[in-house]
């Protein structure tokens, strides 16, 4: 399973670099300006999906530990469910942080 | 969810509860604002406030929805997913309008963002150093 994310990731991760390579020459022709409007939209683009993912594996997998605590000992939820909220909240921030950059990062196109 | 507000445990050592932590990212956005101040890069003022009050919005939020949802004995109360989105993507309209308007610094916001950290990093140092 886990070759095979990794072998999609990988092949993904060449199309990119072979588009990237392609934008670049064309922008090379076209004017410097148009090269870097095309690594700008990339770098908005992966930024905000890199952060995405992460902070959507990191989300769940606290959610999971924490439902999984509660199920498992309900008297502890009030021990549990704070710092399981200031978690959710830290995470969300993190992506909030890419987001900014994102937005930035577009209107500089 | 009742938050009790009880500062410790039943084993002595202190316990997290919302409030307090809550009091602490107010304390942290005042003592962000405040040191903009006294540098006085004062165009910075507006975006760290706005940032500061979606931190705390963003938290405070977050701790109603899920304190609803788990409120219910034996269960989870349906319709707090919907709650939850709804608040997501107001938080992405806010930081949109907030960035793409140009009216704020986008680094006093990221600043005032940031007084959620800086609240977590102080509620973990003050019961570091009441548990001693």
């Amino acid at each position: 399973m886990f070759r095979k994310v990794s072998f999609t990731f990988l092949l993904a991760l060449l199309f990119v670099a072979v588009a990237t390579a392609a934008f670049a020459a064309e922008g090379t022709a076209a004017g410097t300006s148009d090269s870097v409007k095309t690594f700008i939209a990339l770098a908005a683009g992966f930024g905000i999906a890199i952060a995405s993912f992460g902070g959507a594996l990191g989300q769940g997998r606290a959610i999971a530990a924490g439902l999984e605590g509660i199920a498992r000992n309900p008297s502890a939820q009030p021990k549990i469910f704070i710092p399981m909220i200031v978690g959710l909240a830290l995470i969300e921030s993190l992506v909030i942080y890419s987001l900014v950059i994102a937005f930035i990062l577009v209107g500089k196109m | 969810m009742a938050d009790t507000g009880a500062p410790r445990g039943s084993d002595g050592a202190s316990v997290l509860t919302s409030r307090s932590l809550e009091r602490k990212i107010l304390v942290s956005a005042g003592v962000v604002l405040a040191g903009i101040a006294i540098v006085g890069e004062y165009r910075m003022l507006p975006g760290a406030a706005c940032g500061a009050a979606i931190a705390y919005g963003n938290f405070f939020l977050i701790r109603k929805i899920l304190g609803k949802a788990f409120s219910v004995e034996g269960g989870i109360r349906k319709g707090f997913v919907v709650q939850y989105v709804l608040k997501f993507l107001a938080l992405v309209a806010a930081v949109y309008l907030v960035v793409r308007s140009g009216r704020f610094d986008v680094l006093g916001f990221l600043l005032g963002l940031s007084s959620l950290f800086f609240g977590v990093l102080l509620e973990g140092l003050s019961s570091a150093v009441e548990t001693k």
